[in-house]
């Protein structure tokens, strides 16, 4: 039976190739512009660019912006102009309210925000 | 140009269509992710729904205190179960620090995952719509065996979902 384990194929009950484990680099410093990344995670936190292109993506550039102003509409904010994760919060939700593959979407980046939040408190935790 | 299984549109239609998000469908799944455990004798199970940046945490089994079920989620950069939606056949990773694509994925160096098997749910249409799969903290050998035990909870995974969708909830 073929099973696929990655960029390779093994069948099951045949060696496994070792392959060396290896330190991973961290940038200590990041680009002033640059939003931070949580340690150990390389994880940064989405930004209103992060959702429009994720549904561009999935839409094409025409379609995924139409969504994403629509959603800034419905959320009451001026698309290009969201700049705070309360805003971006608020303009995901109303993605969600259009359902569909959009809706999709906008689960990814609460997710990611999510992610981002609950690891950056423990990390927080742990640095405090 | 090929579309990534990850951004395509009729895919995450699909998985709208079956309203996978929902929070009712844990517990219709949720005994299959624990039988998961159980029976390959594993910590965490989890049923994944695959979006196009971030896996969705459908049914989950393990311990308190992970994260991962607070989130119900996490990007999809990390996940084990993408490849499977790319490749449409079970995924095995028997030692995660070795492994050329995951020896660097933070859930293996901050989190401790050493392995993994999945395989694909795929829906009646033919999309697939992420996995059933189990996680450990040690490494292991998955056999021929074992995975043919995954791929018999993830076709009833698939046919409950189904039902989902022929006979939907008036609620």
């Amino acid at each position: 039976m073929e099973i696929r384990t990655g960029t390779r194929r093994r069948i099951i009950g045949s060696p496994l190739i070792t392959v060396s484990s290896t330190l991973v680099s961290r940038k200590m410093l990041s680009p002033p512009t640059s939003p931070p990344r949580l340690p150990g995670y390389d994880l940064r936190e989405p930004t209103e660019d992060d959702a429009r292109m994720a549904l561009q993506r999935v839409f094409g550039a025409d379609r995924g912006t139409e969504h994403w102003t629509q959603a800034c509409r419905e959320a009451g904010l001026l698309p290009g102009q969201v700049r705070t994760t309360p805003m971006l919060e608020r303009a995901v939700k109303a993605l969600s309210a259009q359902g569909g593959a959009a809706a999709m979407v906008a689960r990814s980046v609460e997710i990611r925000l999510r992610t981002y939040a609950r690891l950056a408190a423990t990390a927080g935790r742990q640095g405090a | 140009m090929s579309v990534d299984p990850l951004h395509d549109e009729a895919r995450l239609q699909e998985i709208a269509d079956l309203d996978l998000l929902s929070p009712d469908v844990d517990p219709i799944l949720n005994d299959l992710a624990a039988e998961a455990a159980a029976r390959l004798g594993l910590p965490v199970s989890l049923i994944s729904v695959v979006l196009d940046e971030a896996l969705h945490v459908a049914a989950f089994q393990g311990p308190d205190g992970l994260w991962l079920s607070e989130t119900r989620g996490h990007p999809v950069e990390w996940s084990f179960c993408a490849t499977s939606v790319r490749t449409r056949e079970p995924f095995v990773v028997e030692n995660a620090p070795a492994h050329p694509d995951h020896g660097t994925n933070p859930l293996v160096t901050q989190d401790g995952v050493r392995c993994y098997a999945g395989v694909p749910l795929i829906s009646r249409r033919g999309h697939v719509l992420g996995n059933l799969c189990v996680v450990g903290l040690e490494e292991r050998e998955f056999s021929e065996a074992h995975v043919a035990v995954l791929r018999a909870l993830a076709d009833e995974a698939v046919r409950r979902i189904e039902l989902r969708r022929l006979a939907p909830t008036n609620s």
